[in-house]
């Protein structure tokens, strides 16, 4: 029985009969719906609740869907208790909810934060030209401005920032080595400096490189603890190629399968990411049967993940997906049978309501992502931003680590950018599983980041949690 | 009526201290926000989700 002709609505919304709740006693408690509780229509008769407050993930058949639409006292006493104690029904208000969770953030805060990610952006020189680079904006500032390199004092100011910053922290994160590219030959001696001296501090490492020099590092790899490799394939040669190319239009696919192959003789740690958008959606089948010939799907030591190529700016990359595109797009991508077997690991991040479903704690999002929280580039230039489409931007630059560590005021912006402080989100019942979205997407929308970005979270709701419960968990099979 | 949970344990149920903020040995791609040439599907997961960042 379908009782509503959408798959997704919120409860509370269905609940409202022209006032604002609709209560009822249960116990000596008046209960409504939590305003954070939504229902995901998952089958005929089954449906997911979602509580973003509480993180509780259930499932539910249509007669409890209609007590809840209608009249709780008809309940089922223990149908009610569980309710209750999932937190999708609750004796708060609407703004008791919002309040109490803003309460006890403000109290995990620190916590959460304290320990920076810090990562490296020894230069913005890079030697490929991917079509897609966000960071080929960049080269407006002239080629001298991207080729700057950081000096080995600069290296020292670097160090002093970040122990400054990881003064007193138990368990370090990695450094990060970013760019440009991070591995250039040239630089060899300039990251094998790095690399010392943050091991020596007890770092480890870990590069995001396009791969194609991995033999001039292999000796630095192997000498250092280091904690993985990204590198990005995009496609079968042709394919990757006609993408990720030199300045002179070079190939660059024989390269990263080689650098690929060092790196697992080695037993380094490595993640190949694809960099999908419109143009290779519909070869990435392919790819996904190369990785499987060539084992690296059954590799304990790599691991493939689907990224969506997203727009960066006014008048960026035309292939690229809308954020709400990228869901059914790849979606589309899981009726393939070799796609399924290699990358059935990479959805596993494409939300954290994800964990919920596979049976773990899962917990409300108070902002979008790590730029507001414990993420800090360090560039060549001297800058310290705190968002990895942002860097290089001056106007998002938080501070300066040359000569020595300073934030400025865009730095409180930044970290201070939560569903408490951004305005609409502390009306929004999706709030807490969209943190507010993108604040680079929001300054190139509204010019601030104290707007929000929407859209991304409900998509989610309404397609890939329904798709990710029955065809991922239930492994039905996938006929759209 | 049929009410089954999930995911049993709340993150509500989960002592501050015994949070593992980032598990190392946790699987996961590092950059699950963007970076090397787009971003990922969603928004970083900020926090006590383990698989944040490895």
């Amino acid at each position: 029985m379908k009782c509503h002709p959408s798959p997704y609505w919120r409860t509370a919304t269905l609940l409202s009969t022209g006032e604002e709740e609709l209560p009822i006693s249960v116990g000596v408690n008046i209960m409504r719906m939590s305003t954070y509780c939504i229902a995901v229509q998952a089958d005929e008769d089954e449906y997911l609740l979602i509580n973003s407050l509480t993180g509780a993930v259930d499932v539910v058949d249509t007669d409890v869907i209609n007590l809840l639409q209608t009249d709780l006292s008809q309940g089922d006493p223990s149908i009610l208790n569980f309710l209750q104690e999932r937190g999708h029904i609750t004796d708060a208000s609407s703004q008791e909810e919002f309040s109490h969770m803003e309460d006890f953030y403000r109290g995990v805060r620190p916590g959460i934060c304290n320990r920076k990610r810090h990562i490296i952006i020894p230069t913005y020189k890079c030697n490929l030209r991917c079509t897609y680079c966000w960071e080929s904006a960049l080269y407006k500032n002239g080629a001298s401005w991207m080729e700057k390199t950081l000096s080995f004092q600069e290296v020292d100011s670097l160090f002093e920032a970040v122990g400054e910053l990881d003064k007193g922290v138990q368990q370090l994160e990695p450094l990060i080595y970013f760019g440009g590219e991070p591995m250039l030959p040239e630089n060899v001696n300039l990251i094998a400096h790095m690399m010392k001296e943050g091991t020596e501090r007890g770092y480890e490492h870990y590069f995001v490189t396009n791969g194609v020099t991995i033999p001039d590092y292999l000796d630095l790899l192997v000498s250092h603890p280091i904690k993985g490799i990204q590198i990005t394939v995009d496609g079968m040669q042709s394919t990757h190629d006609s993408r990720r190319k030199g300045p002179r239009g070079e190939g660059s696919f024989h390269r990263i399968v080689e650098g690929v192959e060092l790196l697992r003789d080695h037993s380094i740690k490595t993640y190949i990411r694809v960099n999908v958008d419109k143009l290779n959606i519909n070869s990435i089948g392919e790819l996904a049967s190369f990785f499987k010939e060539y084992g690296w799907h059954d590799d304990a030591y790599l691991t493939m993940y689907l990224a969506p190529v997203f727009p960066h700016g006014c008048g960026g990359y035309s292939k690229a997906f809308t954020r709400e595109a990228s869901i059914s797009g790849l979606i589309s991508l899981w009726n393939n049978h070799d796609v399924w077997d290699v990358f059935k690991k990479g959805i596993s991040d494409f939300h954290p309501v994800e964990s919920a479903l596979r049976g773990e704690a899962w917990s409300p999002q108070f902002f979008n992502c790590g730029a507001h929280c414990d993420q800090l580039f360090f560039d060549a230039h001297g800058s310290i931003y705190t968002c990895w489409e942002a860097v290089g931007e001056t106007q998002h630059c938080v501070g300066r680590f040359i000569p020595h560590l300073q934030f400025n005021e865009n730095y409180k912006k930044w970290m201070e950018r939560t569903v408490f402080t951004i305005e609409k989100c502390r009306s929004c019942e999706l709030a807490f599983l969209c943190g507010g979205g993108c604040a680079y997407d929001a300054y190139e929308q509204h010019h601030t980041i104290s707007e929000p970005t929407c859209g991304h979270a409900e998509k989610v709701l309404r397609e890939y949690i329904p798709f990710y419960y029955n065809y991922v968990l239930r492994g039905n099979s996938h006929s759209k | 009526m049929k009410a089954i949970s999930l995911n049993k344990k709340l993150w509500t149920d989960v002592t501050m201290d015994s949070l593992d903020f980032v598990s190392p040995d946790c699987e996961g791609p590092l950059i699950n926000g963007c970076g090397g040439g787009g971003c990922y599907f969603s928004p970083c997961p900020p926090w006590i989700w383990p698989c944040n960042f490895f």
